[in-house]
């Protein structure tokens, strides 16, 4: 394959939408296996949710399934014709912040989200500082869950 | 060289046979690998299994840390950044070491194309007598016991991931050859484990074993 390699990481506070941004990245690039779309669906119809819950591609773990939190960081691939992509997926809560700090060493962007309700919290500036800290050279700030305050700028 | 024998961890009483149509000697690679680590006093097994094979392999370190029972604890994992490693641990703990990590099935035809490594012909295509059960080729052997509705017939098939006879499902292909198998790769809609029947038998049955000491 050419092209260069991009790494990147999400950043931001705990369900912020970072797992189920990724899913719906990989979902929207055509990027998963057809059993693995399947075993999600499935998966969200147990939990009795209408829709594919994306996180869930990403939160691969027991525990991070039935707490719906991510707990470790996921490495997920994908390329298209001109790029190679890793991207890690991190955990938001503060309690692992160690794993966010383990995917984040290698990533050469950051997107880091925020939902539109809470604005800038306490983990949003932790995750940012230490983005800065590592010297990530590109940081992409992503305004999430603007559904639910009815897209108002305020 | 050192080589731990499932059919002597058997023989021992280490692992058991499991019983029945499923029945499946992948499990019993757990104890006869814990204790030849064990027995050899290795501080560190390395394995080519790659992030990109399965949701708990995707949350893998390169250096990966084993308690005393050979234990993987998914929840606890130790901070990894850029490419230093923790190689810290206690009398009777290990490591697993996973230096492909971040390759994809996609290097991994490539590398071998590029360094013209060769392959068993199992990868290739081949003509070859199987069972449909379920979704999944299942190869015909002395080993695998056939449901009363389920036939034995000939199919031209290539194995894209390569574990028991009992579980490994192969793919029908045509693909003989890397350049085949490349764009074979490069056009799949499955998963490349989606045919392995060990990884089927529960949603986390990956993360199950792996967290029992499976590589
Ligand atoms: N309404 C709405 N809900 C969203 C949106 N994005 C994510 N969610 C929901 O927010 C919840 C948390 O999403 P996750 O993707 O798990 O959040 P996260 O940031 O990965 O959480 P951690 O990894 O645990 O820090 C889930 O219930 C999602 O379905 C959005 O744009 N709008
Ligand atoms: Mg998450």
């Amino acid at each position: 394959m050419k092209g260069e390699l991009l790494r990147f990481t999400t950043a931001g506070s705990v369900d912020d939408g970072k797992s189920t941004l990724i899913g719906r990245l990989l979902y929207d690039s055509k990027s998963i296996f057809q059993d693995q779309l399947a075993a999600i669906e499935n998966t969200s119809k147990k939990k009795g949710l209408d829709e594919i819950d994306f996180s869930l591609l990403t939160d691969g773990l027991k525990d991070e399934r039935e707490q719906g939190i991510t707990i470790d960081v996921a490495y997920r691939y994908f390329n298209t014709p001109n790029r190679k992509f890793i991207i890690a997926d991190t955990p938001g809560h503060i309690q692992y912040t160690r794993n966010m700090v383990t995917g984040a060493s290698t990533a050469n962007a950051a997107l880091i989200l925020i939902d539109a309700r809470n604005g800038v919290i306490e983990q949003t500036k932790r995750h940012s500082y230490i983005a800065s800290l590592l010297q990530i050279p590109h940081v992409l700030v992503c305004i999430n869950k603007m559904d639910l305050v009815d897209y108002q700028t305020i | 060289m050192v080589v731990g024998s499932v059919q002597e961890a058997i023989d021992n009483g280490l692992a058991q046979d499991e019983k029945g149509v499923h029945a499946t000697r992948n499990t019993a690679q757990i104890p006869t690998l814990i204790d030849t680590i064990e027995k050899n006093k290795f501080d560190a097994a390395m394995g080519g299994a790659r992030r990109d094979e399965e949701k708990a392999r995707a949350k893998e370190r390169f250096f990966s840390h084993r308690d005393d029972f050979g234990q993987w604890d998914p929840k606890n994992q130790r901070p990894e950044l850029w490419n230093l490693f923790n190689g810290k641990k206690k009398f009777g703990e290990h490591f697993r070491v996973f230096p492909i990590s971040n390759w994809t099935e996609m290097d991994i035809w490539q590398y071998i194309k590029k360094e013209k490594i060769a392959l068993p012909s199992l990868y290739f295509s081949h003509e070859r007598e199987v069972i449909r059960r379920g979704n999944t080729i299942l190869a015909n052997s002395p080993f695998i016991t056939l449901k009363p509705n389920e036939k034995v017939t000939k199919e031209i098939v290539r194995f894209r991931t390569i574990g028991d006879l009992t579980i490994t499902g192969a793919v029908e292909s045509e693909a003989s050859t890397l350049d085949h198998i490349i764009a074979e790769v490069a056009a799949a809609r499955e998963t490349e484990r989606g045919n392995r029947a060990d990884d089927q038998r529960s949603e986390a049955a990956m993360e199950e074993r792996k967290k029992e000491g499976y590589f």
